[in-house]
């Protein structure tokens, strides 16, 4: 099981080094000076570009980039948007917002997700079934930020119950949750959805599997097949699905924290782009990453944890 | 070779199942009647779909939930089976009748522990029993099934196992419960021929000395000859011929069971593999008269307008087809059968 978390871990440190690359890559070949502006004097601006090593060839530019993450963790100075002040600087004061907002909506919605589902398989053909699964293709097909616009109009403005915006003067913990429940909510319900509509598949093939004719053959109840042999069985394939539901979620944050002005990193996403603060945005690039990766990493070790094959597949019999 | 006076640990009386389809009813089972006796061993012989494993399903009351139970009795222990309620029919599985599954590899759930799953019968229908003491026995059984190293296989999973040991651990969770009779439906069909033999020499051996109940479902009739004492041959959702072991291998009377013995692969000959011609008929809309005259060579014009009723040659040895009925014309066997049964009854008496 140790091999197994650490050859995770060092793919996810491959990986995360490969996003460095791609992001770098990307952003900093994009046309025009970053310091080119009217107002900035030619001189000052070929010392601001000396200073920030602009003027040597790009893959110089590269390995300072490179250097200065892994010898001294700095990401960057930002330019633009907080002139002056240094990449992580800005992503830790950002941080915590988000990363409440996208653990606790995937935290929310795996339980969810999961009982919804059950509950579609064991009524299966049922009316509850039939709903269920209409309301699953409804929040499927449909994307967060227009489930945040119609959340917001109906429980801030109709029901005044949550605030619109995000409290950011919010001092205690609940109060944050509070100001974060309605985009939880939108960011939570298509991965509950797709949760359940894979669980429900899952559990009915498994539920008419042999194995489990078997386990009621030993003398199981019902019920008690169903706990103890098809659910553990259904949730392995359920693993998979969530690793793109995270990136699904984190995608959906950008805008969702835009709409509900979440001084997260999403948001100052989209600015940094926008004004062209090309180090603050590949320094977020890179941490948007970590934090996906991370969660993957999370459900990467539950997977060995759950399906026994995973984790001991690997050791030659 | 069996004592006529044994007590009757099962019957089956007229039992009629159908399935609920698109197309309509499947009528899957029509009238299946057999008994099982204490210590021998009932084989159902039928080709894929004649109703054999949706029988035994019965037996067990796991049927699918699109089934019905149209009519019949299955009489266990005072009890009709047909009418016992879910809620009850888990203290007699598992308890009292055993199932050993057709393929083991999807028989075992392949993230339990081989351990867990057989202590769990044990734990199950003993509330008293404690985890040590399941343990102890489990060991003891996968012993008894022949599993080495019982102590390291405990703990691992099924994947970690072959095809034959699987059906091993299927077979030591089928006795777990201490089952006075054991079903096998088609349990060495998935395996390799070498483990099929293993594996059949356990049932036996396991037969013996628990003085078990056998009913052994396959489409094989050559494991059929090693292991049963009556032989019920299945088709169409109706048993066309029953009889002794012997009755059925050397003076076979129903078109059908020719067929199926004429099918049989044989070492001895170089001759083709006759296959039975055609389809299994439409369960939905059974044919009128006899299901099998459609691909009967000996078909009669009244096959395809009355069903036989059962002729009886003898009293344990009955076959449902209008050939023997006395107006009917005498049809020899073929040729090529009655040179395979000479041949079969000559090896018998040397092995015998």
């Amino acid at each position: 099981m140790f091999k197994y978390i650490l050859g995770r871990f060092g793919a996810m440190l491959l990986t995360l080094f490969l996003v460095m690359t791609l992001s770098f890559w990307i952003i900093r070949l994009m046309p025009m000076s970053i310091f080119e502006h009217p107002d900035v004097h030619p001189t000052i601006q070929k010392m601001l570009e000396e200073q920030m090593h602009l003027d040597k060839p790009m893959y110089m530019q590269y390995y300072y980039f490179i250097e200065g993450i892994i010898t001294e963790g700095d990401f960057g100075t930002s330019v633009k948007i907080r002139p002056g002040m240094s990449a992580f600087e800005i992503i830790e004061s950002r941080i915590p917002p988000t990363v409440l907002l996208n653990v606790v909506s995937l935290l929310f919605s795996i339980p969810m997700g999961i009982i919804v589902g059950t509950i579609a398989a064991l009524k299966r053909g049922k009316w509850i079934d039939t709903l269920i699964s209409f309301l699953i293709v409804i929040c499927i097909s449909v994307p967060s930020f227009v489930f945040a616009s119609l959340l917001q109009y109906t429980f801030t403005f109709k029901l005044p119950w949550f605030p619109t915006l995000y409290d950011s003067a919010a001092g205690s913990f609940a109060a944050m949750m509070h100001s974060l429940t309605l985009p939880i909510i939108a960011l939570a319900l298509n991965p509950i959805a797709t949760i359940a509509r894979y669980l429900r598949g899952e559990l009915i093939e498994t539920l008419s599997s042999e194995y489990l004719l078997l386990a009621r053959t030993k003398g199981l109840t019902r019920a008690q097949a169903t706990v103890r042999h098809a659910f553990r069985n259904s949730l392995v394939p359920i693993a998979n699905t969530i690793i793109p539901l995270i990136t699904g979620v984190m995608g959906g944050s950008l805008v969702v924290e835009k709409m509900f002005a979440v001084p997260g990193m999403g948001g100052q996403l989209i600015d940094s782009i926008l004004a062209g603060d090309h180090f603050l945005t590949v320094a977020l690039l890179i941490f948007y990453s970590a934090i996906s990766l991370c969660t993957v990493l999370i459900i990467d070790i539950s997977y060995g944890i759950i399906d026994p094959r995973i984790r001991i597949g690997g050791r030659k019999e | 070779m069996e004592n006529k006076k044994q007590e009757t640990v099962l019957k089956v009386e007229d039992l009629r199942i159908s399935f609920r389809a698109y197309g309509g009813l499947v009528k899957a089972v029509r009238g299946v009647s057999f008994d099982v006796k204490r210590g021998e061993t009932v084989a159902i012989v039928g080709e894929s779909g004649s109703g054999k494993s949706v029988s035994i399903k019965a037996i067990m009351g796991i049927l699918a939930g699109n089934a019905i139970i149209e009519d019949g009795r299955i009489e266990y222990g005072g009890m009709d089976l047909t009418k016992v309620t879910e809620e009850d029919f888990h203290h007699i599985r598992g308890n009292r009748i055993g199932l050993i599954f057709q393929d083991p590899l999807s028989a075992l759930n392949p993230i339990m522990k081989i351990g867990k799953q057989i202590t769990e019968v044990l734990l199950i229908n003993d509330k008293k029993m404690t985890k040590e003491a399941a343990k102890e026995k489990a060991l003891e059984l996968m012993r008894a099934v022949g599993i080495p190293q019982p102590e390291l296989r405990f703990d691992q999973y099924p994947f970690q196992f072959s095809g034959g040991m699987r059906q091993r651990i299927v077979i030591a969770i089928a006795l777990a419960g201490d089952p006075e009779i054991l079903i096998c439906d088609e349990p060495t069909t998935a395996l390799d021929v070498t483990v099929q033999a293993k594996i059949l020499e356990l049932i036996n051996k396991i037969k013996r000395e628990r003085n078990l109940s056998v009913i052994f479902i396959t489409h094989d009739l050559g494991v059929v000859a090693n292991m049963a004492d009556r032989v019920n041959v299945m088709y169409a959702g109706k048993i066309v011929e029953t009889g002794t072991s012997e009755e059925i291998f050397f003076k076979p009377a129903h078109p059908y069971t020719w067929a199926l013995l004429s099918s049989m692969p044989d070492l001895q000959t170089n001759e083709r593999l006759l296959a039975i011609p055609g389809t299994p008929p439409n369960m939905i809309h059974p044919p009128k008269g006899d299901a099998f005259a459609a691909r009967n060579r000996y078909a009669l014009k009244i096959d395809y307008e009355q069903e036989p009723p059962y002729f009886k040659l003898s009293d344990t040895h009955y076959a449902a087809t209008w050939l023997l009925h006395p107006k009917a014309p005498k049809v020899e066997l073929p040729a090529v059968l009655q040179a395979r049964i000479d041949r079969m009854r000559k090896s018998g008496e040397i092995d015998g």
